[in-house]
This record gives C-alpha cells, sequence and structure tokens, in this order.
C-alpha cells in the first residue's frame, strides 16, 4: 500500500493542507519543515488516517475532535481509495461525497495490520534508533535476541526473557529455597499438618480417655471398700483397747458396793473435819496450860526487882554532870602549858633587844618605848626606792664608757686600711678574654674531632677495595651517569634470565624429544604400523625384482619366487598400512611431533647463542669503560656499591678539612686574648710569668679587680659605723646626769627618816633594813604575849570554879554520902549507880509486857478448846453418836461407799465415752474375744494396711485427676479446625504458585526455544543483507558482520577492513545505532518479501550522521523505496541536497 | 407447628481455594461451618420451632477429629435446654465416619435406624418422621422403597439421603425417583446430600434445603436449611433460612473493551463495586474474579498477572477489605489477534509464532520439558492434583495443551511488548 496524496484536512495545526507523494521507480518522499513546522503532527496523522484518530487525541487544539478530519488517496495492486477520516465512536470512513464506509473499507490496503504493528514495523525514529543500539548491547551475548528484536523492533525482548525467567524462579525451583512462593506455602502447610495432628482427637483416643476414666474410678471404689474394711479393724480394736480396763473395773467396783451394804452416808470431809477437830482441840488445850504457868513465873519475878528512885529523879542532873566533866577535865594542865608559851615569846623579846642594843627592860616599859608604825613605814620606803634610782644611775654610767671605747676601735680600724687601685685597661682586658669561654674546651673538643673524622676517612678510603685511589685522584674521577649503569645492568640481568630461560626450556624440549622417541619407540613396537616409506621401500624391491624379470637379465624362474616373496610382502605390508591407517596416522602425528620439538630445541639453541653472544659484548663493553677511567676489573654488579663507597670516602674528607679548620681558628683567638692580658697586667704592676697560659693570667687578673673592689666597700662601711657611734655617745652622756640628780634627792630623804627611827644618819641601808625587821619581830610578839594570857589563861580557870559548884549541889541531893567525894570520883560513883537503876526499871517493864502476853494466849486457848467441842457436835449427832471414836469409825465406811460409788461412776464413763454406744455386754464381749497383749500388735498391722490401702488410694486419685482432665480436654475445640483451614490456606496458595508457575516456566522455555530457531532460520539472509547495508553506513569502517560459532550462545561481530573483529560492546554508540539501523532495515526487506508492504515512515533518523554517513544512510533507504513507499521526515533542509544527490534532482521534496 | 429441615451440615469441612494474603479476614472464616450451624441452633431456639430434621451429612466422612463430633453434641444440649427435639439421620459421609457410633447424645436426640426404616411419632403434634440412616457409605440400593406407609390423620414427612435420580456433582446415592416418592403418600420429603438448595416439588413437598455454608467457589450464592411450616391442612409455607457466615461468589468481567491492564483493574473495581451494591447483607464474601473476553491486553494480563492480582486486592480493599476476600483472579481471556491475524502481519512475531507452532512435534524439547514440569508435580502433594488443573496432564506426560495455551500467550504478550 502506498499514499498518493495525504490530505491535512482538520487535524492539528493543519487545515485543508495537501500533502502529495508521487509515484516514481524510488518511492521516497522528503518531509522538510522547521521545527514546530508539523511533522510529528504529520507523522501521527498517517497512523490516524489508517488505523482511526485515537480517542484521546492530543490534536485537537485549533479543531475540536468531532470535526477533526484527514483524507487520503492510497494505492495498492492497482486498487486507488479516496476516503476521509472523522474523529467518531462508528463510522470514521467517509467518501469523497461524505458518505460513511464501512470499517472493512481499508481491509485490502492494510491487510489486517493493527496500528501498533504498523508503529511498530515501519515506523522509526531517533529515540526508537538509540534504544534499539542500546537493546542489542544488552543482549550483546545472544544474537538470536538481537537478530528477532531488531526485526520485530522490540527493544525489550530481553526484559520479557528475564521478567518470566524471574517470576519462575520465584515461584518454584526443584532447589528448595525460603524465598520461593511455592515453599514458603509448603513450609506453612507442614507445620499446619503438625498442628492438625496435635489437634485431632481421634473417636479411638476419646473412648480410650473414658476408658480410662471408668476404669479408675471403678479401682478407686474397690480400694475405698478395703479402706473401710481396715478400719473398721483398726476402731474395734482401739476401742478394746480403750474400754478393757474401765469394764473391769465397774464390774469390780458394783460387787463391793453391794458387799459393802446399808452405810449412813455422811458428808465427804467428815472424816478430815473429825480430825483437824481432834487435832485443834489437843493443841487448845495444851496452849492454855502453857500460858498459865508462864504468867505465874512472871509475877514471882517482878515482886524481887527494887530500883534506886532519888537517883531516877536525878538522872538527867547526873548525865549533864557527867558531860561538863569531860569539858573541863584538862583545863588545868592547858593553863600551866600557856604560861610557858609566854615566857619564851618574852626570850625572844629579850634577844631582839639586845641585838639592837638597847638596854634591858621589861615588858611594859618596851612596849611602850617601841617606835611608831609611821617612822617605820618611811624608812622602809626609802629602803624599797634605793635599788631602782641606784641601778638606773649605774647602767647609765656603762653605756656611756662602752659606747666611748667603741668609737675608738673604729677610729683605730680606719686609720690602719690600705686602699689599692686598679687601671681600666686591666679590666677590659680581662673581660674580652672572658667572653672568649671556654677556649680550652672548645679545642680539646676539635682535636678529638679531627681525630675521629680521620678514623672515618681511613675507613671510606678502605671501603673502595682494590679500586682506591688518592682522594684527588678519586674526586677528580668522571663515572658513567646511573641511568647508563642502571641500563647495562637490565640489560645484563635480562640477557642472564634469557639464559636460563632458554637453556631450561632446552632441557625440557630435549627431555621432550627423549620421551616422544621413547613413546614413537614403544608405539612401533606396540602396534608395529607401516609407513609410507618403509611400503615404497617394499614394493620398490619388488618392482626392482619385476624389472629384473622383465628385463631379462635373470630367468624368470629364478626369480619368481623371490618376485613371489617380495610381492606377497608388498601386498602384506600394504594391507598392514591399510588396516594400521589409523596406527600410521597416529604413529606420524607422533613423529610430526617430534620433528616439531626438534626444530624447536635447534631454534632454541640459536636463541641461546645469540643471548651469549649479546651478554659476552656487554661485558667486553664494560672492561673497556672500566679500563678507561683507572678501574680496572670492577665488576658491573658491582659499581653502583663502588660508586656509594667513593661518595663516603670524599664525604669523610671534606668533614676532616671542616674541622681542622674550626681547630686553628680557636688556636689563634687564644693567642691573642693572652698577649692583651699580659700587658695590661704589666701596667698594673703586677708580675707575671711570662709562660703562664690564658687561663693563668686571666685568674690573676680577676684576683687584683676583685681586692681592689673589696677594700673600697669596707672603707666606706667603717665610715658608716663611726658616724653613727659618735652620736649614740652624746645621747648616753645626758642620761647618766639626769640619774645622778635623781640619786641625790633620795640621799637627803633617807637621812631625815633613820633619824626618826633613832638610826644613824650615815647607816646603811642594809643595816637600817635588818633593824627595821627586828623591831618590827619585837612589836608581833609582845602583841602575842597579850593576847594568850588574856584568851586563854584567864578563861579556862572561871571554868574549873564554876563546875565544883555545880558538882555540889548534884551530889547533896542524890547520894548524900559522897558529899564529901571529889567531883572527879563523885560523878563516876553516881554514874555507875544511876545506871544500875535504870536496867532494873526496863527488866520491870519488860517482865510486865510478858505477863499480860501470857495471861491473854491462856485466854485465847480457852476459848479455841470452846469452839472445838462445838464443833463436832452436828456430826456426832448425824451419826447418833457421842463419841470421837464410834464417829470416826462410821466417817471411815461411809467414805469408802462414796470412793466405790465414783470410781465405778469413773470407769462407766470411760465405757460410755470410749465405747461407741455399744452395750456393756457387748463390750465384755469383745474383750473377751480379744487377747489384750495381742492388741497393739493387731493395731500396728492394722495400721500399715490403712497406710498402703491409702497410697494406693491417692495415687489412684492422682491417676483419676489426670485422666479426667485428658477426657475433659476434649470439649468441642476447635483447633483442629483451624488447623485445617490454614492447611487450605497454603494448598490455595502452593496452587497459585504452581499454576502459575507452569505458565511462566513453560514461556520462559518456548521463548528461548523460538529465538535459538528464530537465528537458525533467519541468521543467513537477515545477517548477509544487514552486513551490507551496516558496510555502506560506516562508510566501509566494517566490511562485514561475521558470527563467532566458536562462543556459546552464538555472538555477532563486525569484521574490519584489516581482518580485526570488534564485538558489539566494543563498537561506538553511533557504530551500534547504524548496526541497529542496519539489522531494522535487511528485516523490513525481508518481511517485504513475504508481507504486505506498507509504507515506510522515517522520522528524523540521521540527526549525528555527517553528510557522508547521511548519504549513506539515505542509499540503503533507496534501496527500500525500491520495494515500498518511503516517507522521510527531517527538519534539516541541508539534507535536501544530498537526497538530491541520492535520489536525483527531481524527488519529491515537501516542505511544510 | 413449625419444624426445620437441614442437611449437608459438614461440620469442621474447611473453606478451600482461599489463600490468605493481607487484610483478608481470614479468622473470622477458619470455623465458618461450626458458625453457620450455631447460627441455625440460634434461629432454632429463637423461632421456637416444635422439632428439627436433620438429612443426613453432619460431618465430613474423613474429618477425624472427636471436638467435631462433641461441638455436635453441646449444640444439641442448647435445643435439648429449649426442649427442641431433633431426628437426625445419617449420610453416606456419617456413615463413613467413625464418630457417628461413638457419640452419645442428649436425649431430645433421636437417630434414625440404619438397618431398617424407622417412624418416630410425635403424638402431641400427630407428626410422623419416617426414615432410615446410611449403614455404609456406599449405600446405592433404594431405600424409599421399604419406607412405612403413612399415618392416617397425621402430618407424615419422609426423611432420606439421596442423589434422587442422579446429579452431576455428587455420588449416586440411594436412588430413586421423584414418583417413586410421590407414591408414598406421605406430607413432606426432608432430603439431603445435594448440595444446592432446591424445592424440587410442591404437594407433596419434596426439599433439598442445601448445605449451610459453603465451602468453596462451586458452592456460591447463600446457604441455609428450610423453615417449615404446617398447620392442619398440611404443610404451609417452606422458607429458607440462610445462616452461612460467608458467602462464594462469581464475578466476571469482560476485558473486550480493555486496552491494557490499567484498564482491566478499573472494569475489575467496578464489577465489585456491582457485586457489592447488590448484596444486602454485610456477611464476608469471597470472589472469584475471572476476566474473560477477546482484548488486546491479553498479553499484558499473561505477562503481569501477578501485578493483576494486586491490583485486584487494591480494588477489593478500597470497597471494604473487612467484606471482600478475592479468592482467585482467573484470566480467561483471548488474544484480540487470533493466530491467522499475526500470521497475515509477516513479521519476526509471525516467524515466531510459526516457529513455536512447530514446538509440539520437536520431541526432545516436549519430553525435557515434561520431564522439568514432572519434578514439580512429583514433589507436590496429591491435594494438589484436584486443585492446578494442569497436574493431571503434566503428570499423564502430555504437556501439548500447556504448551499451546502458553505459545498464544507469550505471542499475545511479545505482540504489545516495545
Amino acid at each position: 500500500m502506498r499514499i498518493r496524496q495525504l490530505n491535512l484536512l482538520r487535524y492539528g495545526k493543519f487545515t485543508d493542507q495537501v500533502l502529495l507523494f508521487p509515484h516514481s521507480s524510488r518511492d521516497f518522499h522528503l518531509i522538510v519543515g522547521a521545527n514546530e513546522a508539523g511533522k510529528s503532527t504529520t507523522r501521527s496523522a498517517i497512523l490516524d488516517l489508517l488505523y482511526g484518530i485515537e480517542a484521546r487525541s492530543t490534536y485537537d487544539f485549533v479543531h475540536a475532535k468531532p470535526e477533526m478530519r484527514l483524507g487520503a488517496t492510497i494505492e495498492h495492486g492497482g486498487a486507488c481509495l479516496e476516503f476521509v477520516r472523522a474523529k467518531a465512536n462508528k463510522k470514521t470512513l467517509l467518501d469523497a461525497a461524505g458518505n460513511a464506509l464501512p470499517d472493512s473499507a481499508l481491509a485490502t490496503f492494510l491487510s489486517g495490520t493493527d496500528r501498533a504493528f504498523f508503529d511498530q514495523m515501519f515506523g522509526l525514529d531517533h529515540a526508537r534508533l538509540e534504544a534499539g543500539g542500546n537493546a542489542i548491547l544488552s543482549a550483546s551475548t545472544d544474537i538470536g535476541q538481537i537478530l528477532f528484536q531488531s526485526a520485530a523492533g522490540i527493544a525489550s525482548l530481553g526484559g520479557v526473557r528475564e521478567t518470566l525467567a524471574a517470576e519462575a524462579d520465584q515461584l518454584w525451583a526443584p532447589r528448595r529455597s525460603g524465598e520461593r512462593a511455592y515453599y514458603i506455602a509448603s513450609d506453612d502447610l507442614a507445620r499446619a499438618d503438625a498442628a492438625l495432628k496435635a489437634a485431632t482427637v481421634r473417636t479411638k483416643d476419646w473412648l480410650e480417655a473414658r476408658g480410662k476414666v471408668q476404669d479408675l474410678e471403678q479401682r478407686r471404689e474397690l480400694t475405698r471398700g478395703r479402706y473401710r474394711d481396715f478400719e473398721a479393724q483398726r476402731i474395734r480394736l482401739e476401742r478394746v483397747r480403750r474400754v478393757a480396763s474401765a469394764v473391769r473395773t465397774l464390774r469390780a467396783r458394783q460387787a463391793e458396793l453391794q458387799q459393802l451394804g446399808d452405810v449412813v452416808l455422811l458428808p465427804h470431809e467428815a472424816g478430815k473435819q473429825l480430825s483437824d477437830t481432834e487435832l485443834e482441840l489437843a493443841g487448845a488445850e495444851s496452849d492454855q496450860q502453857h500460858y498459865t504457868v508462864e504468867a505465874q513465873q512472871v509475877r514471882e519475878q517482878l515482886a524481887n526487882i527494887q530500883p534506886d528512885e532519888r537517883l531516877l529523879n536525878h538522872a538527867v542532873d547526873i548525865g549533864a554532870l557527867a558531860e561538863r566533866r569531860q569539858q573541863v577535865r584538862n583545863h588545868e594542865r592547858d593553863v600551866g602549858l600557856r604560861q610557858a608559851e609566854i615566857a619564851v615569846h618574852w626570850q625572844r623579846v629579850e634577844t631582839l633587844v639586845r641585838q639592837l642594843g638597847w638596854p634591858p627592860t621589861n615588858e611594859a616599859a618596851l612596849s611602850e618605848n617601841l617606835p611608831a608604825l609611821p617612822a617605820r613605814a618611811a624608812v622602809a620606803g626609802a629602803i624599797k626606792r634605793f635599788g631602782v634610782i641606784d641601778q638606773a644611775r649605774q647602767v647609765a654610767i656603762d653605756a656611756l664608757t662602752e659606747k666611748a671605747a667603741e668609737k675608738d676601735s673604729l677610729d683605730a680600724q680606719l686609720e690602719g686600711l690600705l686602699i689599692a687601685t686598679v687601671p681600666p685597661a686591666l679590666r677590659a682586658a680581662l673581660t674580652t678574654a672572658r667572653a672568649l669561654g671556654d677556649l680550652k674546651g672548645s679545642i680539646a673538643r676539635d682535636e678529638a674531632l679531627v681525630a675521629k673524622r680521620m678514623r672515618e676517612l681511613t675507613s671510606a678510603v678502605a671501603g673502595l677495595g682494590r679500586w682506591s685511589l688518592d682522594l684527588v685522584a678519586l674526586r677528580g674521577l668522571v663515572l658513567p651517569s646511573e641511568a647508563d649503569v642502571g641500563q647495562r645492568m637490565m640489560r645484563h640481568t635480562d640477557a642472564q634470565m634469557s639464559r636460563k630461560l632458554l637453556t631450561d626450556k632446552h632441557t625440557e624440549l630435549s627431555a621432550g624429544i627423549n620421551a616422544q622417541e621413547l613413546e614413537i619407540a614403544q608405539y612401533r613396537n606396540a602396534h608395529h604400523p607401516v609407513s609410507w616409506e618403509e611400503l615404497a621401500e617394499v614394493r620398490a624391491e619388488r618392482d626392482a625384482v619385476w624389472r629384473s624379470i622383465k628385463s631379462g637379465d635373470r630367468p624368470a624362474h629364478e626369480l619368481a619366487a623371490r618376485f613371489e616373496v617380495k610381492l606377497t610382502f608388498a601386498d602384506s605390508l600394504s594391507d598392514q598400512r591399510h588396516d594400521k591407517a589409523r596406527e600410521v596416522s597416529e604413529l606420524q602425528s607422533k613423529l610430526d611431533a617430534l620433528e616439531r620439538l626438534q626444530h624447536q630445541v635447534a631454534e632454541n639453541a640459536a636463541r641461546l647463542a645469540a643471548n651469549d653472544a649479546a651478554l659476552e659484548s656487554l661485558d667486553v663493553d664494560w672492561a673497556q669503560l672500566t679500563a678507561e677511567i683507572g678501574l680496572v676489573g670492577l665488576p658491573l654488579q658491582e659499581f653502583q656499591s663502588w660508586r656509594a663507597a667513593r661518595e663516603k670516602a670524599l664525604a669523610a674528607d671534606d668533614a676532616l678539612v671542616d674541622v681542622q679548620q674550626t681547630l686553628h681558628k680557636t688556636q689563634e683567638t687564644t693567642n691573642v686574648a693572652a698577649i692583651a692580658l699580659r700587658a695590661a697586667l704589666s701596667s698594673a704592676s703586677i708580675t707575671v710569668d711570662s709562660a703562664d697560659p690564658l687561663g693563668m693570667l686571666i685568674l690573676i687578673a680577676s684576683d687584683a679587680v676583685d681586692g681592689a673592689t673589696e677594700a673600697k666597700a669596707r672603707q666606706d662601711e667603717l665610715n658608716k659605723q663611726r658616724d653613727a657611734a659618735a652620736n649614740t655617745l652624746v645621747r648616753q652622756t645626758e642620761k647618766a646626769a639626769a640619774a645622778q640628780a635623781q640619786f641625790d634627792t633620795w640621799s637627803t630623804q633617807w637621812r631625815s627618816a633613820t633619824a626618826q627611827l633613832g638610826l644613824s644618819e650615815s647607816i646603811d641601808v642594809a643595816v637600817a633594813e635588818g633593824a627595821l625587821t627586828l623591831i618590827t619581830e619585837m612589836d608581833t610578839k609582845l602583841a602575842e604575849i597579850r593576847e594568850i594570857r588574856k584568851a586563854r589563861i584567864e578563861a579556862m580557870q572561871q571554868d574549873l570554879r564554876d563546875f565544883a559548884q555545880e558538882v555540889a549541889v548534884v551530889v547533896s541531893a542524890a547520894a548524900p554520902d559522897l558529899i564529901e567525894e571529889n567531883p572527879s570520883t563523885a560523878i563516876p560513883e553516881l554514874t555507875v549507880r544511876l545506871a544500875k537503876a535504870l536496867d532494873e526499871q526496863k527488866e520491870i517493864e519488860r517482865l510486865r509486857k510478858d505477863l499480860e502476853k501470857h495471861e491473854s494466849q491462856a485466854t485465847l486457848a480457852g476459848a479455841r478448846v470452846d469452839r472445838a467441842r462445838a464443833t463436832m457436835q452436828p456430826l456426832l449427832h448425824l451419826a447418833k453418836v457421842v463419841s470421837h471414836d464410834a464417829l470416826r469409825e462410821l466417817i471411815a465406811r461411809s467414805d469408802r461407799r462414796r470412793l466405790v460409788e465414783v470410781e465405778a461412776s469413773a470407769a462407766l464413763k470411760v465405757v460410755e465415752e470410749g465405747g461407741d454406744g455399744l452395750p456393756l455386754e457387748a463390750l465384755e464381749a469383745e474383750i473377751t474375744t480379744t487377747d489384750p497383749a495381742q492388741v497393739p500388735v493387731l493395731m500396728a498391722d492394722v495400721v500399715l494396711e490403712i497406710e498402703a490401702v491409702q497410697q494406693e488410694q491417692d495415687a489412684l486419685t492422682a491417676e483419676l485427676t489426670t485422666a479426667t482432665s485428658e477426657l475433659d480436654r476434649i470439649a468441642g475445640q476447635a483447633a483442629a479446625a483451624r488447623a485445617e483451614s490454614d492447611r487450605q490456606d497454603a494448598l490455595a496458595k502452593m496452587a497459585n504458585a504452581a499454576e502459575r508457575y507452569i505458565k511462566v516456566y513453560t514461556a520462559s522455555r518456548l521463548l528461548k526455544w523460538a529465538i535459538d530457531r528464530y537465528r537458525e532460520t533467519k541468521q543467513g539472509p537477515m545477517l548477509s543483507r544487514a552486513s551490507e547495508i551496516f558496510s555502506a553506513l560506516t562508510l566501509g569502517s566494517f566490511q562485514k558482520l561475521t558470527v563467532d560459532f566458536d562462543s556459546e550462545p552464538l555472538s555477532l561481530h563486525g569484521l574490519r577492513p584489516d581482518g580485526g573483529r570488534v564485538g558489539i560492546a566494543g563498537m561506538s554508540d553511533g557504530a551500534r545505532d547504524q548496526l541497529y539501523l542496519a539489522l531494522r532495515l535487511a528485516a523490513l526487506e525481508l518481511h517485504l518479501g513475504q508481507g504486505h508492504a506498507l509504507p515506510f515512515i522515517a522520522d528524523d533518523l540521521f540527526i549525528n550522521y555527517d553528510d557522508m554517513r547521511a548519504k549513506a544512510g539515505l542509499e540503503a533507504l533507496a534501496k527500500l523505496a525500491e520495494r515500498t513507499q518511503v516517507i522521510f521526515l527531517s527538519h534539516h533542509m541541508h539534507l535536501v541536497p544530498t537526497v538530491q544527490a541520492v535520489f536525483g534532482g527531481d524527488v519529491n521534496v515537501v516542505a511544510l | 407447628m413449625k419444624f426445620i429441615h437441614t442437611a449437608d451440615i459438614h461440620l469442621d469441612s474447611p473453606l478451600c481455594g482461599l489463600a490468605s494474603y493481607q487484610n483478608a479476614p481470614v479468622d473470622a472464616l477458619r470455623t465458618a461451618t461450626r458458625d453457620a450451624f450455631s447460627n441455625l441452633i440460634n434461629e432454632a431456639i429463637d423461632e421456637q420451632v416444635d422439632f428439627i430434621v436433620i438429612a443426613g451429612d453432619l460431618y465430613d466422612g474423613t474429618w477425624k477429629d472427636y471436638n467435631t463430633g462433641h461441638f455436635f453434641v453441646r449444640e444439641m444440649g442448647r435445643l435439648n435446654k429449649a426442649a427442641i427435639p431433633v431426628y437426625l439421620l445419617y449420610g453416606n459421609h456419617d456413615a463413613e465416619n467413625e464418630m457417628t457410633k461413638r457419640l452419645t447424645f442428649p436425649p431430645n436426640v433421636h437417630a434414625f435406624d440404619a438397618r431398617k426404616p424407622v417412624t418416630h411419632r410425635l403424638e402431641a403434634l400427630r407428626v410422623a418422621l419416617h426414615g432410615r440412616s446410611f449403614k455404609n457409605a456406599a449405600t446405592l440400593e433404594n431405600l424409599a422403597v421399604d419406607y412405612p406407609d403413612p399415618i392416617a390423620g397425621w402430618l407424615n414427612i419422609g426423611v432420606l439421603h439421596t442423589a434422587l435420580e442422579g446429579s452431576a456433582a455428587h455420588a449416586r446415592y440411594a436412588p430413586c425417583s421423584l414418583a417413586e416418592l410421590n407414591a408414598k403418600g406421605y406430607d413432606y420429603w426432608a432430603l439431603g446430600h445435594v448440595h444446592e438448595h432446591a424445592v424440587l416439588q410442591r404437594n407433596p413437598w419434596v426439599v433439598f434445603p442445601g448445605n449451610l455454608q459453603g465451602r468453596h467457589i462451586r458452592e456460591p450464592g447463600p446457604r441455609g436449611a428450610v423453615l417449615v411450616t404446617a398447620n392442619d391442612t398440611g404443610i404451609v409455607s417452606v422458607d429458607r433460612l440462610i445462616v452461612d457466615v460467608m458467602r462464594w461468589e462469581h464475578v466476571e468481567v469482560d476485558a473486550s473493551a480493555a486496552d491494557d491492564l490499567p484498564a482491566v483493574v478499573a472494569l475489575a473495581g467496578r464489577a465489585l463495586e456491582s457485586l457489592l451494591a447488590g448484596i444486602a447483607d454485610t456477611k464476608p464474601i469471597s470472589v472469584r474474579v475471572t476476566v474473560v473476553g477477546r482484548t488486546a491486553a491479553h498479553g499484558e494480563l499473561f505477562g503481569m498477572h501477578a501485578q493483576l492480582r494486586e491490583e485486584i486486592l487494591a480494588q477489593a480493599a478500597a470497597l471494604g477489605s473487612d467484606r471482600l476476600w478475592i479468592e482467585k483472579v482467573r484470566v480467561m481471556t483471548t488474544p484480540a489477534a487470533d493466530g491467522s491475524q499475526i500470521t497475515e502481519r509477516g513479521d519476526a512475531i509471525a516467524d515466531l509464532q510459526a516457529l513455536l507452532a512447530q514446538v509440539p512435534a520437536d520431541e526432545v524439547f516436549m519430553r525435557s520439558l515434561v520431564e522439568e514440569l514432572q519434578q514439580l508435580t512429583g514433589k507436590a502433594p496429591l491435594a494438589l492434583t484436584d486443585a492446578v488443573a494442569d497436574f493431571k496432564a503434566i503428570r499423564a506426560g502430555d504437556v501439548s495443551g500447556i504448551v499451546q495455551s502458553v505459545t498464544t500467550d507469550l505471542i499475545a504478550q511479545l505482540v504489545r511488548a516495545r
């Protein structure tokens, strides 16, 4: 089909625009227009024209959708149709008159193609070209895919294949994986299966569970019955044990009561009452008799005691006198002692009078004439002040004397001080010399360094070995450069390595030859192959014999047998060769291999010889070089280390020279300084030895300068001290005069006071102080004598007199017989007598109290007797007896009856309480049938049985609880139903995965299979044509396309004119795009050979092409245009001449 | 007087074919058959029915868990408390199930004998129930023949588990004809076995109540029992009592007009929306979406099946994830261009199609494909054989059908590739 005319009636920006595409031998049409001119609109218009205007068309910006119209005249196989395409839901095809055409009106022209197919197969633009180029890059390892996607115009075939494969892999694969949907669900299924199994309770399980519960319940009931039996036994034995004794007691007491018969029942305390009363009665009667006798005895004692009443009446006075006597008893002795004390004091006063030189006197006169206290105080005050005033005067005088002596001493020192002077030149010379520092030390260090450097130099020179030269010559050597030596060494090493490699290879090849020869020999022995040469040789022998026969040299019969042998042998050998053709071939290949090896050995030997020659040349060259520079025999390998040793030696020499220069300079400086200092010392008149070194000179100069400085400082200090002493001396003289005046005033006052005391005016202060002390003591002693006499002696004498009078009064009243006695005798006697009377009086009081008590006790005892007798009367009355003895007997009978009754009652109670309600007879029967001695044994047995049964019962209860719980657990839960639901969920997922897997896996396999077949069928014709186009498009840069049949999968290559192959990955982007275009055009041409032709719409395909390539592209399209219409859209006006050059000047160019 | 007629309860039978996904209402549906049965018992108690007739298949025959029986007994206990008697007839599944003989029921449950037909008389109501349980699962004789004569003046109900004269979907157990049933002179035939609700006849009534809960996509629509009302004149009405807890529905999406996958998804969304709009109650619905029609999107739907499913799930979620469960998205479309149209193109794809047509003849390829696919089927559990249609063919070594179908899909996919 071709378009003859396209009418852009109302479409996009166009209104009634007509594009004409006249037929020509090459149906090529160029539509050119600047950007926005409507090229894209035209391309879209062709699609919409043929397949209907799209529902969501965007070309309605000028003409509304209902108004949109396209028209055309199209041709196919001689038929022609003029029609209009409208935008509508149906009836979109109209004829020229505006009548609707059937939808199938274009079917003949379009041959069932759809819009997508047309666009994909017959449309190509720059973007698709690029996408196609990229797609064949990504598919570069699969030629089938490249061919198919280029032919189909599908860039995403690889994506489709990968997506199918990837989806299949995610769903299922033979290898189990937690990532695959099927296996994820399969795991869920396994879990759900397990859950279902765990949750399912089968009917059998339930029956078992229920049966178990029933069985256990039955067994537990039986055990309970046994338990009850044992418990009954235990209770009976327990009862027997409990009541046996009581039953027997009860029966005995009942018999005894019967034996006792009638008994007056007395109160149960009657016996006690009787015995208590009799005891009380006996006690009371005894007490009554005892107290009556005692009272009588006391009354008799009282009658025998008569105390002295007079004494008792003066008992207080007598006591007072005794006390008073104690107070005055020592008074007479004390008076004597006090008088002796007064005599001693007076003797001391008399001594003091004598010491003062006063005349002897008596106490009264002395007291009268003793100096008064004020006079004594005046003298004492003067004595006290004397010490201070005298000391002040003495201190002032001493200070004055000392300071005068100090001043004299300082004057003397100043006079004796010697002051020397030092000239400034000496100081300057000394300063300069000191500033030079420790020159001696520097020199010593430098000398040591020189020695060290010399050793280093010697060592470095030794490092040069036998190629040692003197230093000047060494320094003057011109050595080859490091690069030169490095290169020589590299060449040498390479040559040596090559030698080793070649030698190794030689060894290896020789071994290979030996092995190959051995193999050939062995092969020959094993297979005896016949070589062509051997056969030829035998045949030659045969032929020779034959020739001999033929020539008639010798008779035929002679040679016939030989010929026959030769013939047979040759035939046999020929047969053998024929039979052993494979072995011969094999042998030949081995021989060939041997020959190759031998050839290689020879070649290797030649290379080894060449290498050795090069090596030798290198050595000779080096020897010549070393000889030229005077280092004969220095090996190349050692040259670099020798060069380093030379550098080291030269550096050591440089270092030695440096240090020697430093030492020399230091020595010079030392000498100059010594000369200057020696001259300065001479000018200061200090004598020095001319041999003294600089250090000694500095010492001498330092002493001189330091001595002068010290003397001057001493003089200044002494002057300062002497001036201070002169000032102090003046102040001390004034202080001494003031002290003397104070002392004179005191002397006047002293004399006046001593005169008042009656002492000499010239008396010494110390003497006057002693006299004053004696007078004061004398005054004190006299005062003490007066005090003793008055306060002590006279008071005691008065007490003695008062006492004698009081004694006389008391004695005359209380004991007149003692009136004559001395108070000291009378008073003790009175005291003794009074004490006796008081004792007697006390005894009477005590006896009276006793009497009263005894009488009272006797009365009380009598009352108790009466009371006891009265108490017993009711009992006697009740017992109807009068005597206590009769009563006692009755009480005993009563008590016995009561006791028996109590015991019987107690026994009955025990029987009732412990008899579990059984009648006495029944109990007696039980007891009778049970041996009491056996009861504990039987009990122990029964208890053990009970414990065993209880344990059994407990175990059964526990089992029953578990079994019941197991049974209860089957309660209609839905766990199994839920697990089954989960199973179905998992199965559904597995089914979905499997279902989908089958589809996508099959699709993936089919696609691969089909692409492989596609390649097989299309590869030849398509690549052949594509090769031509590609070569043209690349202007011969690639000669053709080839397939690498050795690669898997097969791969596509471009072949360069020089035979070089370039894979797709190695091509430039432009070359790849050109390859895609070539493949597309080739596929299109093939398609046109078997399918329906439609116009090919190319939209700016050659944007990035230069003119030459664009021309090549157009030429490729020209071929296509011979088979179908080609409409080429471009915005490059400059393409027009190229188009005209390719298609001729009359090519159809439509300008928009 | 009113009673409930139910059958085919299949307690704890699972819902099949539901692959869970995020937000699918999984938990609500794991005990669906139980919940449906509980709903029925609630209805019976609320309605104060006079009795309940169960016409067989209480359990699944192969279901082992005794808890299911226990659950049934418990529910019967609820009816016992409410003084509602139950007349229980065992069907083929019950006969197969080992639980049947072991369960001990409350006194209100009366089972029909399996050895001979029996009549249960409800004196107070003047109702006679005639029936015979299955003794064996494979009961292929006509049981109805021996049912007793009706009691004159009483309401006579025949209880029978039968496939009648045959049903495509159900085994032909206890066969009999409507004429035979009519001949018995009963007022009501309470049948069981066929899972679809059906009132086969009125006067006398012959009714299949259907099963209580649909368990897979082949049991779509509302499910439940029937509530039968009668008076002195006989049966007055038979009303459906819908008790299911989840519904199965088909949605067919015609993709003829759709050009690509998004358009198909949009159509599916609209189809789901109209499905929901058409269902009054709010029970969860499990939907099978089947995309049909001759469509240009066929290849894309094949290539992007997973995305199609995800997008339809998203549509369902948007409409109410708590109600909709997409059981499966099945693509049953055909390509817009058929084989001859592809051939006409004469391009590389046409070449490919021509090549692919030769695949079945490539024995080596076909054998290797079979072997490869048999690796999958060989390891798969048996339960998948029914679920995946292709398994049988693969196990039988014949994959030509699969190859043919996939070739069409593949070509359609390539046609749309760019």
